[in-house]
């Protein structure tokens, strides 16, 4: 009889210390794609950092806007000094929460459908934006994916007429993360 | 006269079509071949960075340097590899992500190695992108 309470108490101890754990990565891949009529533009970014806490569902992603790398030199020129200003807002950062994050269990093998919401910070605006994401547990290591669409209006990037058939209204944006244990 | 005239504003119609073609689809340039604007140490930079992050972005951010450090690790992921030099801070690191191409073969963990690349700006690490190594 006190064998078992003390093994549950183990397990509970056990159980708990996987739930409270914080998982981050600091090469956070963001990739985004505007199609529009007259030119497809896409850019990657592998240095975003993510930190998510597993025992919340509290997740905060940070990206550097000169570390999105273009095809096209001038396109990466006009997207850094003419569309973001990278240099006033090298930042954009999104605060927000995995809905599901109780459904995430690393010491099983799985996948986990779960809806983000947030605030999404670009050039200084913010607002809040809701995604699907699913992540995938395999050998106690948790991977993440996610795709956002947004309005490059909403955060004040303004499309001059001249380029109008050549950058999309809306831009798809998409998240791959491979996440890591915080050892506190 | 006409036909000398046509003949010439077509050449030079061509000429400035494929001078404008060839800047439109100019690729990203290799940091090969840009000058370093300034030369500092990892572990400066990371310093710099977390006493005043606005002075620091001043100072280094989009600027072509040429960071030295001790590697403390290499990360090879989906065709980029990144260069981690000690920041001098356990949690904090100079992220140097290579130029496709770029050879990491003669790096090894430990090695004083010299990266020239392109400040973005300070996440967890300080990251620098388009990096190639030299000699010095």
């Amino acid at each position: 009889m006190k064998y078992s309470i003390f093994l549950v108490m183990i397990l509970a101890l056990a159980d708990s210390s996987i739930y409270a754990q914080k998982v981050f990565t600091r090469s956070g891949q963001i990739s985004f794609y505007s199609d529009a009529p007259l030119e497809k533009i896409q850019a990657h970014n592998h240095k975003a950092t993510c930190v998510l806490d597993l025992s919340s569902g509290k997740m905060e992603w940070a990206v550097l806007i000169k570390a999105f790398s273009f095809e096209k030199a001038l396109m990466q020129e006009h997207f850094n000094e003419n569309y973001m200003e990278s240099t006033k807002y090298p930042k954009a950062t999104f605060v927000g929460n995995i809905v599901d994050y109780q459904k995430i269990d690393l010491s099983k093998d799985g996948f986990t459908e779960t809806k983000v919401v947030g605030d999404l910070t670009i050039k200084g605006t913010t607002r809040p934006v809701e995604s699907q994401a699913v992540l995938e547990t395999k050998n106690g290591k948790l991977t993440g994916k996610s795709t956002l669409v947004i309005a490059v209006a909403d955060y004040g990037i303004e499309i001059p007429k001249l380029v109008r058939d050549n950058i999309a209204k809306e831009v798809k944006i998409e998240i791959n993360a491979d996440f890591e244990i915080l050892n506190q | 006269m006409k036909k000398i005239l046509i003949i010439a504003s077509f050449l030079i119609f061509l000429i400035a079509a494929s001078i404008s073609w060839h800047y439109y689809y100019k690729p990203v340039e290799s940091t090969r071949n840009l000058n370093a604007e300034s030369r500092a140490e990892a572990i400066a930079i990371v310093n710099d960075f977390s006493n005043d992050e606005q002075k620091a972005n001043d100072q280094y951010l989009n600027k072509v340097i040429v960071v030295s450090g001790d590697i403390v690790e290499i990360e090879q992921s989906s065709g980029h590899a990144t260069l981690f030099l000690d920041g001098g801070d356990l949690l904090k690191r100079v992220a140097c992500e290579m130029e496709s191409g770029e050879h990491l073969d003669d790096v090894s963990i430990g090695d004083r190695v010299f990266v020239k690349g392109i400040c973005t700006g300070f996440l967890m690490d300080v990251v620098f992108t388009r990096c190639i190594l030299e000699k010095e």
